[in-house]
């Protein structure tokens, strides 16, 4: 009888656990995609910006892709790469650049397959689920992060 | 001191637009990648049921056109013709689809698409550049 009661505990307390680890949902859609690059543009725009946006789905790849004129060449695949750590680990690159910072434990993250740790990655959420990632690249890591912030808000 | 024409993010949303347009016609779902003639992604879009695969292949055929300033369908041609060691090429797809964009005799990008048939792919990215051409 006890024993049963635990397992049943045991069961519900791991369920509450997953519970908080956001989960997948269908993929972001074309005109999904290029609405929240439409918003990430406009922001960039705004600022003067020139940089690459990308966004991907759950799986990593390309949906849709725009780069601003006079962007930097290199910006083109690291905002694909940031998009693609932002679906792949539904956490914002940022939250890996902090942790590489910090420096000693840290730069574990350096060996992740994946991983980006630059700043200007985003999950795209909606309705709560994870849809896809929104990478931009272009000028400090800090303004790509807020561009990319202004293109997942416009889907949230 | 030589000048050169580029592409510029309008002018992709022209080609997009226009390729997009040929694809619904059709009632083709494909992945549409435009490149600059160094290889680097400008703009990109997957229309709902293209698939991972054609995203990446249409990138590839793209960036095929764009380095050596022929149509990926011209590889494809002289690996048919015999040629198999064409196969080998770096960075080349030889598969119909990629079509370089050429203004004033200077090659300044390529258009590739992945989803239907080769000719087909090849049709929908030379209808993107016909109407940045005006043609």
């Amino acid at each position: 009888m006890f024993r049963t009661f635990l397992a049943a505990w045991l069961a519900v307390a791991s369920l509450a656990a997953f519970g908080q680890v956001p989960q997948y949902g269908a993929n972001v859609d074309l005109e999904q995609a290029k609405k929240a690059i439409a918003a990430a543009q406009a922001e960039a725009r705004k600022n003067g910006w020139p940089v690459a946006i990308a966004v991907v789905d759950n799986a990593g790849f390309l949906v849709a892709y725009e780069r601003l004129d006079n962007t930097q060449t290199a910006s083109v695949q690291v905002a694909i790469d940031k998009a693609v750590s932002a679906a792949m680990y539904r956490r914002s690159t940022k939250v890996f650049q902090d942790a590489v910072a910090g420096a000693g434990g840290g730069m574990r993250i350096t060996s992740l397959r994946y991983a980006s740790w630059v700043e200007g990655g985003l999950t795209l959420m909606m309705g709560g689920k994870v849809v896809g990632g929104i990478g931009v690249s272009g000028v400090n890591a800090d303004q790509d992060g807020m561009v990319a912030k202004a293109g997942a808000d416009a889907l949230r | 001191m030589k000048t050169r024409p580029e592409l510029t993010l309008a002018d992709c949303e022209q080609i997009a637009i226009a390729a997009v347009a040929e694809a619904r016609r059709n009632q083709w779902v494909v992945a549409i990648a435009i490149l600059d003639d160094g290889g680097h992604l400008l703009h990109f879009l997957r229309m709902d049921g293209a698939t991972p695969a054609n995203a990446a292949i249409a990138v590839e055929k793209a960036r095929t056109a764009a380095m050596s300033r022929r149509t990926s369908g011209s590889w494809e041609e002289r690996v048919k013709a015999g040629r198999t060691v064409m196969l080998k090429m770096p960075g080349i797809l030889p598969v119909q689809g990629g079509v370089p964009i050429v203004v004033d005799g200077t090659c300044i990008g390529a258009v590739g698409v992945s989803g239907v048939q080769s000719h087909e792919d090849e049709r929908i990215a030379q209808a993107g550049i016909d109407a940045l051409l005006k043609r």
